[in-house]
């Protein structure tokens, strides 16, 4: 992984030194809560409706195992014994107190870690397929781009004060797992016919209010290029995003009431006078970045190994809670005997994507062992090993059975991707985390899950999105009635290459009746089911209309 | 443009290139003000297009001051007649100035003053000046020795603006 050099050291340390001023002068009275919020909010720290809340980038979701024990230790000194991955591959911490944040920031430094640009309306932390390396489909590894993003960007003078916050994702893969489709800029690295590396690059998505799937403004890039176009989209967004109404100001709103062709032109302008500045890449670059990523020293199985993956084999067999576990939970790697598992954060009755400081001590001693020390945080909210030798599946699976990170659920119904919703956020109208419960507590059997087979809910306790629903095979979005929690669901939705977004079934469900909703909708889906269709493959064929039937009969 | 009943000459410390200045001779006229006959002014953009001949003509020196939401665009054949361009900050927040200092530099050349008014707060100073901005009329309560620390915060730039920082990937190959 990325190893920072004495200009990553320095500035990072200087940023929170930086910081640690602005913290002084607002507890000296210099600076006032208003004053201080914009600068909090650019390095991570919101306010939240009972404390502060810190999120720290985890850019691209890259961790190694002594960074997870940081996050560990930060849980336990600063917070109360607890963090919450989200769906941009970051954590969040709800507890810390504004005097401690210096010193967590600093903590967190000493580890090549930061804050910075996690919140506010500047460019935030570049996300991107947590496969990147490993996956089968995959033709370039898209983590050198992101991290040439991050640097690019990071304390950019002239992109501090957008209209709003923007977000950059990057894929490489095949199949996008990246959703560069619902991105102020997605990017997708690919080769031109002349075997050129280069980019296509896509604007003007988004979720929030108004959920927009992104447009192509350019079909190939070449990558030398990349830093040069992002400026000229970032500068066309700065002068002309809307800055009246919050709600319009995301680059989305612009390209639309510009129309991709005029945005296309405007930007094109500008990137013919800079396209030949400093900020032109060579392939050194690149083939520098890359060295960090190039994956570790895999082992061809020895006998040895041959033997373990027999017995993985045999066990698969014998032992049905090991082989749903595999076959949910680890994924196919490019190289032969070895899988990629994923650390479920979905054990029914805890708030998705949290983990306790224990769990993240033993997560990371885990990767230590048996992923070369590194692991992901995935965009649902779940942790990745990525490099586990096939032989020692057996005993990694029993590891992490007796800590409760074994739920064998990845890509059922009960995998949810959820915001922390009413209980922590002050922006939202209703719960998201007692939904999930509920739907736990309805979805227990699973040989049920198995049946349902793949099925992506996302939730959001408001219209922010931060849940996702939008692209939800089923969306879940809370809203606020007269003081009551309601919740309007939406299908059809999806984040990959099919993006969509999801359809409104009809009348937001009381708080009660989500579960037995939810259940009416799987029942339509199982009865209408051709072969082993998906159910937004059944969705789609058969459209609303079945599921509105028989939710609101 | 309204200026919301803010003074545009509110007395703040100014700073010219690090420095803070005691002095500061330069008066922002409002739109509805008439032009004196003496000293240096600034005038809003509407009145420099309108009246352009007159004010260059004038024996002391006129600079254009710029809203965030101006087409800096038309004033590029002026430039050379501006000795110092002003960017009114109404509120922080807003980033439009900041592509306008990039632009007077980098696109258009200009080697004239740029100045900023209005919200001008210390943890500001350091990216202003990177995009091109040399003076800095500070907004009132700011402290203005403790102002002049926030220039030197960071020895580190990852990316070109109109300033010494470069491509930090540029500046890696010559490393190697």
């Amino acid at each position: 992984m990325y190893q920072y050099d004495q200009f990553d050291h320095t500035l990072v340390r200087e940023r929170v030194a930086e910081f640690r001023g602005q913290v002084e002068r607002h507890l000296n009275g210099e600076l006032s809560a208003e004053q201080l919020m914009p600068l909090r909010l650019r390095n991570g720290l919101y306010m939240q409706r009972h404390a502060h809340m810190l999120r720290v980038a985890i850019p691209y979701g890259l961790l190694s195992s002594k960074q997870m024990h940081m996050l560990a230790h930060i849980a336990r000194k600063y917070d109360r014994d607890y963090g919450h991955f989200t769906t941009r591959q970051n954590i969040q911490y709800n507890w810390p107190e504004l005097k401690d944040v210096p010193d967590l920031l600093e903590d967190l430094a000493s580890v090549e870690m930061h804050a910075i640009q996690t919140s506010g309306n500047c460019i935030r932390n570049t996300t991107a397929d947590q496969y990147a390396g490993v996956a089968v489909d995959e033709l370039q590894d898209p983590r050198p781009y992101c991290e040439m993003i991050r640097q690019w960007s990071t304390l950019h003078p002239e992109f501090y004060w957008l209209p709003r916050k923007f977000k950059v994702a990057v894929t490489g893969a095949k199949n996008d797992r990246a959703a560069v489709l619902f991105h102020d800029i997605g990017l997708r690295v690919l080769k031109n016919e002349q075997d050129q590396l280069g980019l296509q690059v896509l604007v003007g998505g988004g979720m929030g209010r108004t959920p927009v799937i992104g447009q192509v403004i350019r079909e190939f890039l070449p990558r030398e290029h990349m830093l040069s176009y992002c400026e000229a989209i970032l500068r066309i967004y700065n002068l002309h995003g809307n800055r009246d109404n919050k709600y319009k100001a995301r680059i989305k709103i612009l390209v639309k009431s510009l129309g991709i062709e005029e945005f296309r032109r405007q930007v094109d302008a500008e990137w013919e006078q800079i396209k030949d500045s400093d900020l032109v890449l060579k392939d050194e670059d690149f083939e520098q970045m890359q060295s960090f990523f190039k994956g570790p020293d895999y082992v061809v199985p020895s006998t040895d190994a041959k033997n373990g993956i027999d017995r993985v084999a045999k066990w698969r067999s014998l032992d049905t809670r090991f082989a749903h576990w595999y076959d949910n939970n680890t994924v196919e790697h490019k190289v032969d005997g070895y899988r990629i598992v994923v650390v479920s954060l979905k054990e029914p009755g805890v708030p998705p994507g949290d983990a306790t400081a224990d769990q993240m001590d033993h997560i990371a001693d885990l990767a230590e062992q048996y992923s070369f020390g590194e692991l992901r945080v995935t965009h649902d909210q779940n942790i990745i090993f990525a490099d586990v030798a096939e032989a020692d599946l057996l005993e990694l699976w029993k590891k992490l059975d007796a800590q409760a990170l074994a739920t064998p659920n990845v890509g059922t119904l009960n995998d949810m991707i959820c915001c922390p919703g009413l209980d922590f956020c002050s922006l939202a109208n209703a719960g998201s985390i007692p939904i999930a419960k509920q739907i736990n507590e309805r979805f227990d059997s699973l040989d049920e899950l198995y049946e349902i087979g793949e099925l992506k809910i996302k939730m959001s306790g408001c219209m922010n999105a931060c849940g996702h629903h939008h692209a939800g095979h089923i969306g879940i979005l809370g809203v606020d009635k007269k003081g009551v929690e309601w919740y309007q669901l939406t299908l059809g939705g999806s984040a990959e290459d099919d993006a969509a977004i999801g359809e409104r079934l009809g009348k937001a469900i009381a708080k009660e009746e989500v579960a037995d909703a939810i259940d009416k909708l799987v029942s339509v889906y199982l009865q209408n089911r051709d072969k082993d269709e998906r159910f937004l493959d059944t969705f789609r064929r058969i459209g609303i209309e079945p599921y509105q039937e028989k939710v609101y009969a | 443009m309204p200026n919301n009943g803010r003074s545009l000459n509110p007395q703040g410390v100014l700073i010219i290139d690090r420095q803070l200045v005691a002095d500061n001779p330069w008066r922002h006229i409002a739109a509805e003000e008439d032009v004196p006959e003496s000293g240096s002014i600034s005038v809003d953009l509407t009145r420099w297009l309108a009246e352009k001949d007159q004010l260059i003509a004038r024996q002391a020196p006129v600079g254009v001051r710029l809203n965030a939401a101006d087409d800096l665009s038309v004033l590029q054949d002026d430039l050379n007649d501006i000795p110092m361009v002003v960017l009114d900050m109404a509120s922080y927040v807003d980033g439009r100035c900041y592509t306008h200092a990039y632009w007077l530099r980098e696109r258009y050349a200009y080697c004239g003053e740029i100045r900023v008014i209005g919200e001008v707060y210390r943890d500001q100073l350091n990216f202003l000046e990177r995009v091109g901005v040399n003076q800095f009329e500070l907004a009132a309560d700011q402290d203005p020795q403790d102002a002049l620390n926030g220039f030197d915060e960071f020895s580190v730039l990852y990316q070109p603006s109109a300033d010494d920082g470069s491509n930090i990937f540029r500046r890696r190959r010559a490393l190697d």
